[in-house]
């Protein structure tokens, strides 16, 4: 598992999210209410659209 | 995207078809399911409700229409034993065992201002909500406690100011607020510039903005739309009044009463206004009713001698011929029952529960002695929805500046992506 360095917490929106260009696409950094942080492929499966846009 | 629980209660209902279909016959049309998968899924897992269908099937879990046709599938299938309840007595969702009513009286009884507060009195199960409860948890404080709920601004700061429809491939398209479609500018050197910055900014090709914005909404969007992707999000549920097409007394012969006029006057009157489902309007000059007054919340007929207002309407999913309400002399009269009966309908509606529904629910008798009947209770309806919108900043000037918030829609530069591959 190689960790990266993102950003400070404090540059998302709490309970918001913002994106990073990954290399197969973009990722979500999301801080939700009941974790720290998270994050996942910025796509929905089922058609596509951009998860970080509520 | 908010499949059923956005829909409420306009799906197709699937009137006395279960029993008649095949089984390869379709019932969700987003999904893919047919009845034979669903009746499959309920005689193997042993399921008895539609919630436990959707998880099982995807059926019903879109956007819902079907919901009712999965439904009788299912009682066709367990007989009694299926769980089925009318929506007055169903838990708003799983996160607890509370309806609409006990929710809404809590609210309004023990003064529970912001979610966090809603959700620990209540005991809710899950720490933070879930998508089906957090916006009527965010918006019920705002029907009974104007002024003083907290909710909404704590949890969403932001989403209200993007004034857009987010699009499939993330852009944007920008709706303009023009009152009554009386832009001077429309089809003017400015506007057509205007509609190409907007087009640059969110790419060729991609969907491009119909007019131009108004001034005050062009600083707050212009910044957003600088980014060439994630430009806008969408607004939360934010109802404006939906004006369709107005005509007024100059522009057809037919017309009796200005009701270009009335229309921009009754959008003033609700702007910002939140409700718990979305609210169209519509006024026509004359009873040639050229703006379809007959499908929609409320709708405003001119006559000769005054105005007819209608309510309990919709042209959506499932079409609803609206229901004669009352016959007005002035188009103040208008304005004021207007404001009445819709306070009404935020005071005492479920959430998602379309004015249709609710006329249907509650009854036109109860509507009518509400609003008709007392004029001092119509003018302390009015009076509570004029005093809740006061507190209503518009969707761009409620725009919180902060540095955070502003880089929102900014890629985040990370060096050594590449790792990740």
């Amino acid at each position: 598992m190689n960790w990266l360095d993102i950003c400070a917490l404090d540059e998302i929106n709490a309970l918001g999210s913002r994106i990073i260009a990954g290399p197969k696409g973009d990722i979500a950094i999301f801080i939700p209410a009941t974790m720290k942080y998270s994050a996942l492929d910025d796509r929905c499966p089922h058609k596509g659209g951009p998860l970080s846009q509520v | 995207m908010f499949g059923e629980n956005a829909l409420g209660d306009v799906g197709h209902q699937g009137q006395d078809k279960a029993m008649s279909m095949a089984d390869t016959a379709e019932v969700c049309g987003c999904n893919g399911v047919c009845k034979g998968t669903i009746v499959k899924a309920i005689q193997e897992h042993g399921l008895f409700s539609v919630d436990e269908v959707k998880k099982h099937t995807k059926a019903a879990s879109s956007c819902g229409s079907c919901a009712g046709l999965v439904e009788q599938i299912l009682i066709n299938t367990v007989g009694g034993a299926a769980d089925v309840k009318p929506k007055s007595e169903k838990a708003i969702c799983g996160c607890s065992d509370l309806n609409h009513g006990q929710i809404r009286q809590a609210i309004r009884e023990q003064h529970l201002l912001t979610i966090a507060g809603t959700l620990s009195y209540l005991n809710w199960r899950t720490p933070n909500s879930c998508a089906t409860c957090r916006p009527g948890a965010q918006l019920l404080p705002d029907f009974h406690l104007a002024g003083r709920s907290q909710g909404r601004s704590a949890i969403a700061p932001d989403q209200r100011a993007r004034h857009a429809n987010i699009q499939k491939d993330g852009t944007c398209s920008v709706v303009p607020r023009m009152w009554g479609w009386r832009d001077q500018s429309f089809g003017t050197a400015a506007h057509c510039r205007r509609c190409r910055q907007v087009q640059r900014a969110n790419g060729q090709g991609h969907r491009r903005p119909a007019h131009r914005l108004a001034g005050d909404q062009e600083a707050g969007l212009a910044r957003r739309l600088e980014r060439p992707r994630h430009a806008v999000r969408p607004r939360l549920r934010q109802i404006h009044p939906h004006r369709e097409d107005l005509r007024r007394r100059e522009f057809c012969r037919f017309g009796t009463q200005n009701s270009t006029q009335l229309g921009i006057e009754l959008e003033h009157d609700l702007f910002n206004m939140w409700s718990p489902h979305k609210v169209k309007l519509a006024v026509s000059g004359c009873p040639r009713n050229c703006s379809e007054a007959g499908i929609k919340d409320v709708g405003i007929i001119g006559v000769d001698s005054g105005w007819e207002m209608y309510i309990g309407g919709n042209g959506g999913i499932k079409t609803e011929v609206a229901e004669f309400f009352v016959k007005l002399k002035t188009a103040e009269e208008v304005r004021e029952y207007n404001g009445a009966f819709l306070q009404l309908y935020r005071e005492e509606a479920f959430y998602l529960e379309r004015t249709v529904h609710y006329l249907q629910r509650v009854g036109m008798d109860h509507i009518k002695k509400a609003v008709l009947e007392d004029p001092q209770r119509r003018k302390a309806l009015n009076d509570r929805l004029q005093f809740s919108l006061s507190f209503e900043a518009g969707p761009v000037e409620g725009t919180p500046g902060t540095a955070t918030a502003e880089k929102e829609f900014d890629v985040i530069p990370v060096k050594n992506l590449e790792v990740l591959a």
